[in-house]
């Protein structure tokens, strides 16, 4: 009996550890997009997992993963936004079903633009590049930034505006080729 | 404004970066509403932020084409997703509880050896998966193994985090690694040492330069700095060559044969003093809370002073010069005799002395064995003759350091230490002794026959500046 229980519970984890690792990148969009708090978002989409954890006996191996997991998220943020009714800026119901249902919707697309988008910041030219790894590698606010690279904080905001389009045209680009050699 | 897929974009990432007013964010959070294509767009943009974030982090060196995939887990200081792999951590802890680690498993950072280690915070034991973990180890050795088949040791004082499977960031200490290409360590003000294949020895001081040493093979040495592309601070450096980072100076490479290697200074262990013989009771005895004396003190007896160091771990190199530190705590000279540094061999722990290891003689014919030194059966080796000569004053603040000559032969003779078995944290046991007995006129009885000694500084009662020292140079082969 401790046997089976033994391979019952590695088989849990296995399923758990594959199932999360491909969903958590677009759960950690989700909850980064509806929470602004770096570290409130940080521990929500702990939460969300060890949510999962704990009850991913109950859950239906035959249903996909991502809805489910989308619902656990969607909750959490929900009763993170009743917890803090101050806030001015939260999303209400409505747009935070609407914006779980359309991470939900892309989350299959998630590994390959993630490789697209790997590829297409190679090719950034050495300004950009040096933004946008001052902004995602360093934390830099924008001032700071924008006195590296002799420029003003609006400008900057506006060259990272453009290099994220630039990154987005890319990764359609690619995944585009990708498709047609198919 | 909203049906402008651009400036849906521009309060997007106003809403990302912050920056959003009121006014904006409720035109956001209609159009979400209102169109899920809208909807599909925002959730693309929050992904590519998220991912930006994710590969600026870790993109130093991307991975070659065709390395496998593991399971990695994101780095500790990225903002998103550090700490949703970290929970899958817990939550296998939660599910199997009872399953024993190793290395073998995907996304592991396994402890291996452990060597009187001292820890500052979390305290690691052999077997623990230490991947996520911030790890400070005052003094010690600890090893680690990872899942993609990296080993690196560790040598305190130092901290560290083990970020993921593959992927080190090294705030201070030093570190040695026998890694497999693409094994990643960081270090502070944005240096990157990135394995192509090989052994390297690193080391981050304490006004946080990186210093590098390849043993086998070649590493990378990246420093991003602001303004600066990664291209233009990329360094390759090859077995034999060194690197060194410091904030602001980029990346300084030194060929083979130009850099002096790594050096450690190596104070003796609290166990160090002395050893003596009692003239009138012929008795032999270990003062181990005493100084280093050399000559006659009470008793009346002669005394000689042992040093114990702890032989570091050499991580692939030799050692090049050994430089001996004897600052002198107590004022003195020795009538008609000389002292001499002898190099008894090494032991293991734990350190203690041994009364026979005493001699008041120019030449010492007895075997390690019988001075209970293990395990080679081998003599001593006198490596200085004469660091002080007969009669020779030496005054407090004094401190006698082996010469160019000296230090090379120091380091020959502990390198075939290493040779003939010694192991780091081994201790060496240097002797200093007189070269002729004095306690027999120099008893401490009359005025005239006053005890005659000269104290060097030991570890267990003298401030740190104060005590002798072993400065050892590492190179490469």
């Amino acid at each position: 009996m401790t046997c089976a229980s033994d391979e019952t519970g590695t088989g849990l984890l296995r399923f758990f550890t594959e199932r999360w690792l491909d969903a958590e990148p677009t759960v950690s969009a989700f909850i980064f997009a509806c929470v602004r708090d770096f570290h409130h978002a940080e521990d929500l989409v702990q939460t969300v997992a060890m949510d999962a954890a704990s009850s991913v006996e109950t859950f239906d191996r035959s249903r996909p993963f991502g809805p489910w997991i989308m619902g656990i998220a969607r909750n959490r943020v929900l009763k993170y936004y009743r917890k803090r009714s101050n806030d001015l800026l939260r999303f209400d119901v409505a747009t935070l079903d609407a914006l779980a249902e359309a991470h939900q919707s892309v989350m299959d697309e998630a590994a390959d633009r993630r490789r697209a988008l790997a590829a297409c910041v190679e090719d950034l030219g050495d300004k950009l590049r040096t933004a946008i790894e001052m902004r995602y590698r360093q934390d830099a606010p924008a001032a700071q930034i924008a006195h590296a690279l002799g420029m003003t904080s609006n400008a900057v905001f506006v060259m990272l505006h453009r290099t994220r389009n630039a990154l987005l045209e890319c990764i359609e680009r690619r995944l585009g080729e990708r498709g047609s050699a198919q | 404004v909203t049906d402008d897929p651009r400036k849906l974009g521009q309060i997007i990432d106003a809403w990302i970066d912050g920056s959003i007013d009121a006014n904006r964010f409720e035109l956001l959070s209609q159009a979400i509403k209102r169109d899920p294509e809208t909807a599909k767009a925002a959730a693309r943009r929050a992904m590519l932020h998220c991912e930006l974030r994710r590969q600026m982090v870790r993109h130093v060196v991307p991975p070659a084409v065709g390395r496998p995939q593991r399971l990695r887990r994101p780095p500790m200081n990225a903002w998103i997703g550090g700490a949703a792999a970290a929970v899958v951590l817990i939550a296998a802890a939660l599910m199997t509880a009872m399953l024993p680690p190793t290395a073998a498993e995907p996304g592991r950072a396994i402890v291996t050896q452990l060597n009187d280690v001292t820890w500052t915070g979390f305290a690691a034991g052999i077997g623990d998966d230490v991947a996520g973990k911030p790890l400070a180890l005052t003094t010690g050795t600890i090893g680690i193994e990872f899942s993609g088949g990296s080993r690196i040791t560790i040598t305190g004082p130092a901290m560290l985090t083990i970020e993921q499977a593959d992927r080190v960031m090294l705030s201070r200490g030093r570190l040695a690694a026998d890694a497999r290409p693409g094994f990643q360590v960081d270090a502070p003000g944005g240096v990157s040492v990135v394995d192509l294949g090989t052994r390297f020895n690193m080391r981050v001081d304490e006004s946080a330069a990186t210093h590098v040493v390849v043993v086998e093979g070649a590493v990378s040495m990246v420093v991003h700095q602001p303004g600066r592309s990664a291209a233009a601070a990329v360094q390759r450096i090859v077995a034999g060559e060194a690197g060194t980072a410091e904030a602001g100076q980029g990346i300084t490479r030194h060929p083979a044969g130009s850099h002096p290697g790594e050096t450690l200074a190596i104070t003796s262990h609290p166990a160090d003093g002395s050893v003596y013989h009692e003239h009138d009771l012929d008795r032999l005895g270990e003062f181990d809370v005493q100084n280093l004396i050399i000559g006659s003190a009470a008793g009346p007896a002669d005394y000689s002073g042992v040093l114990m160091l702890p032989l570091p771990d050499r991580n692939g190199m030799v050692v090049g010069t050994a430089v001996l530190e004897l600052p002198v705590v107590m004022a003195g000279s020795l009538p008609g005799a000389g002292v001499d540094v002898w190099v008894l061999g090494y032991v293991r722990g734990p350190a203690r002395l041994n009364p026979r290891w005493l001699l008041s003689a120019d030449a010492d014919a007895r075997t390690n064995i019988e001075l209970g030194v293990n395990p080679t059966s081998g003599r001593p080796v006198k490596v200085i003759d004469n660091l002080i000569a007969p009669g020779e004053p030496v005054e407090v603040g004094d401190i006698r350091q082996t010469d160019a000559a000296q230090s090379a032969a120091l380091a020959a003779t502990i390198n075939a230490l290493y040779d003939s078995g010694a192991k780091p944290g081994d201790y060496l046991v240097i002797r200093l002794n007189s070269d002729q007995p004095l306690a027999d006129r120099f008893d401490g009885v009359t005025p005239e026959r006053a005890f005659r000694n000269i104290r060097f500084g030991a570890s267990h009662q003298e401030d740190p500046h104060r005590r002798s020292k072993l400065r050892l140079t590492l190179t490469v082969r």
